[in-house]
């Protein structure tokens, strides 16, 4: 009779036994049999398709069985076959380098020439930021990255923070402003000034949250958009408060 | 034009003064309702400051900048300091509770059990540092006025 | 569940970490189960056999590794308890990776390594059917 051969993680799940007697003309066969015989085993060693995982390996005396006819290679009486684990894992895959220096630079000028804009009362000024908000956003780059990277990397005067980050918040979070931006330049050309201006402020709080309290904009939103589309998940909070946004009376 | 300008200016910094003000004025509120609050606290140690952290699992800047933050202010201050960390999309309740407004969120909580300090956003090892001290500073400051008096 | 490991172990294990920064360091845990009581009693340090490019997110313990720590176990007689391996820069939770590669019942112990300097390590131990995993206490004991 053909035997297999138990790494310890599994003997658990063949009550001890370290080697089992199996039936079958090939692996593949055997491998069913013994996975009729102790079920819990087959959501360890197959996947959903009902492939071997990558992480089990299979040996026919010796041989990996990858090298031979797979699953379908045939079994004979004194065979044996073993069960030996790869192991591996890792911390996953990294998530591209973004320079915080690149989008705080950006923030400060977004924020800088806005007010500049407002105290001058110069709506080409806005609508320059507005533009280059809009052109990084297309490019996926800061709009004012440019002037970081030509001018303040190179002379030292702001050090890179470079992070493992996800690049599409930031640029969510420009391309939002972008839009704002355009909108209150358009309104401010359209003889609106109220309106304008107020788009104009609200950009630079935006920024300004961004560039001096950390809060990200992309972040933010998604939470948001995420919470928007659970309609009632969990048993309903203590507070039957739109969240976080009105203070309640006491619970 | 100038007076103009001038005015123009004064206005740009009352607005952003207002903006502070605002924000400031925000998390007190924020801090007020949370005072005394306990849930979410329920494993908390008596004695050692705390840092309430709000995340979710598609938050980056959680994963890669908040959370090493934090480990290395673990590292650092070792027990004096407990990190206690929630999934706000698994606990939506717990993050209406305490007025999560987006994330990540960390709230400094004294050695008393009192949230002190609200960060809505990412906040560094450094900033949260200097957040504990103040908060800590403060209460053996008044312990030592109770004392005198 | 709760993992027991001494003093000196836990250091060898990150003073690996530390020497296979910033890629990822991996080995076996060997021991023996006393009740409710995973007690490390030795480490099987090994090489990561991933490609060099890799190896700074991903560790790969072969069929040929396992079976040498399984003999060394055998010759000690203890058991294979579980594997450790670091996250350079990366916290010390499992990932999506981890879980997709995990085997049931082994503790997996996995060490922050935060710019070449080992940080704390966190046990866990794959749920049952397969959807995250347990974390197991760390005991550190003496010797």
């Amino acid at each position: 009779m053909p035997k297999i051969r138990i790494p310890s993680p599994l003997r658990t799940y063949t009550d001890g036994q370290a080697e089992v007697e199996v039936h079958g003309g090939t692996v593949a066969e055997a491998l069913e049999g013994f996975m009729s015989q102790f079920p819990a085993l087959r959501q360890h060693m197959f996947n959903g398709q009902g492939d071997l995982r990558p992480f089990v390996n299979l040996f026919l005396n010796n041989e990996d069985i990858r090298h031979l006819e797979g699953l379908d290679t045939s079994l004979q009486d004194n065979d044996r076959l073993m069960i030996v684990p790869s192991i591996a894992g890792g911390r996953g895959k990294d998530l591209p380098a973004v320079d915080h220096s690149a989008l705080r630079t950006n923030q400060a000028f977004i924020i800088g020439l806005s007010i500049l804009a407002f105290v001058f009362d110069a709506p080409w000024l806005a609508g320059l930021v507005a533009v280059a908000m809009a052109i990084g956003t297309i490019l996926g780059v800061p709009g004012f990255g440019f002037i970081y990277k030509g001018l303040l990397k190179p002379r030292g005067w702001v050090r890179p923070e470079i992070l493992h980050d996800n690049p599409e918040p930031h640029r969510f979070a420009q391309g939002l402003g972008a839009v704002f931006l355009v909108a209150g330049v358009l309104a401010l050309f359209a003889g609106f000034p109220l309106l304008g201006w107020s788009l104009v402020w609200l950009v630079i709080a935006l920024a300004a949250l961004n560039l001096f309290v950390g809060f990200c904009a992309g972040c933010a939103v998604y939470y948001w958009l995420n919470r928007l589309r659970v309609p009632g998940f969990v048993k309903s909070p203590p507070d039957q408060t739109f969240p976080g946004m009105r203070p309640k009376a006491k619970a | 034009m100038p007076a103009d300008i001038l005015l123009r200016a004064i206005s740009a910094a009352l607005i952003f003064a207002a903006g502070i003000g605002a924000y400031w004025l925000v998390n007190r509120v924020i801090l007020a309702r949370v005072r005394g609050r306990r849930l979410g606290l329920e494993s908390i140690l008596p004695g050692v400051p705390a840092i309430l952290y709000f995340t979710t699992p598609g938050c980056a800047p959680c994963k890669t900048i908040q959370r090493p933050a934090l480990y290395q202010l673990k590292e650092r201050l070792g027990d004096g300091l407990q990190v206690i960390e929630v999934d706000a999309s698994a606990r939506p309740d717990l993050a209406d509770y305490w007025g999560v407004l987006s994330l990540p969120t960390t709230f400094v909580i004294d050695s008393k059990g009192r949230p002190r300090c609200v960060n809505h956003g990412v906040a560094r090892a450094e900033k949260l540092l200097r957040q504990i001290g103040a908060v800590e500073q403060r209460l053996a400051f008044q312990k030592v006025v109770r004392n005198i008096l | 569940m709760t993992l027991e490991i001494p003093a000196g172990t836990m250091k060898e294990i990150h003073l690996q970490g530390e020497q296979a920064y910033p890629e990822e360091g991996a080995g076996l845990l060997l021991g023996k189960l006393d009740g409710d009581r995973k007690r490390v009693l030795s480490v099987v340090l090994l090489d990561n056999q991933r490609e060099e490019q890799a190896r700074r997110n991903r560790y790969l313990l072969g069929p040929g590794d396992y079976l040498l720590g399984e003999e060394e176990a055998s010759r000690l007689g203890l058991e294979v308890l579980g594997v450790f391996h670091s996250h350079p820069d990366h916290p010390n939770l499992p990932s999506d990776f981890d879980r997709d590669w995990a085997w049931p019942v082994f503790t997996y112990l996995i060490t922050s390594v935060w710019s070449g300097k080992a940080g704390e390590s966190r046990a866990w131990r794959l749920v049952e059917d397969r959807s995250g995993f347990a974390e197991e206490p760390v005991a550190i004991v003496d010797p």
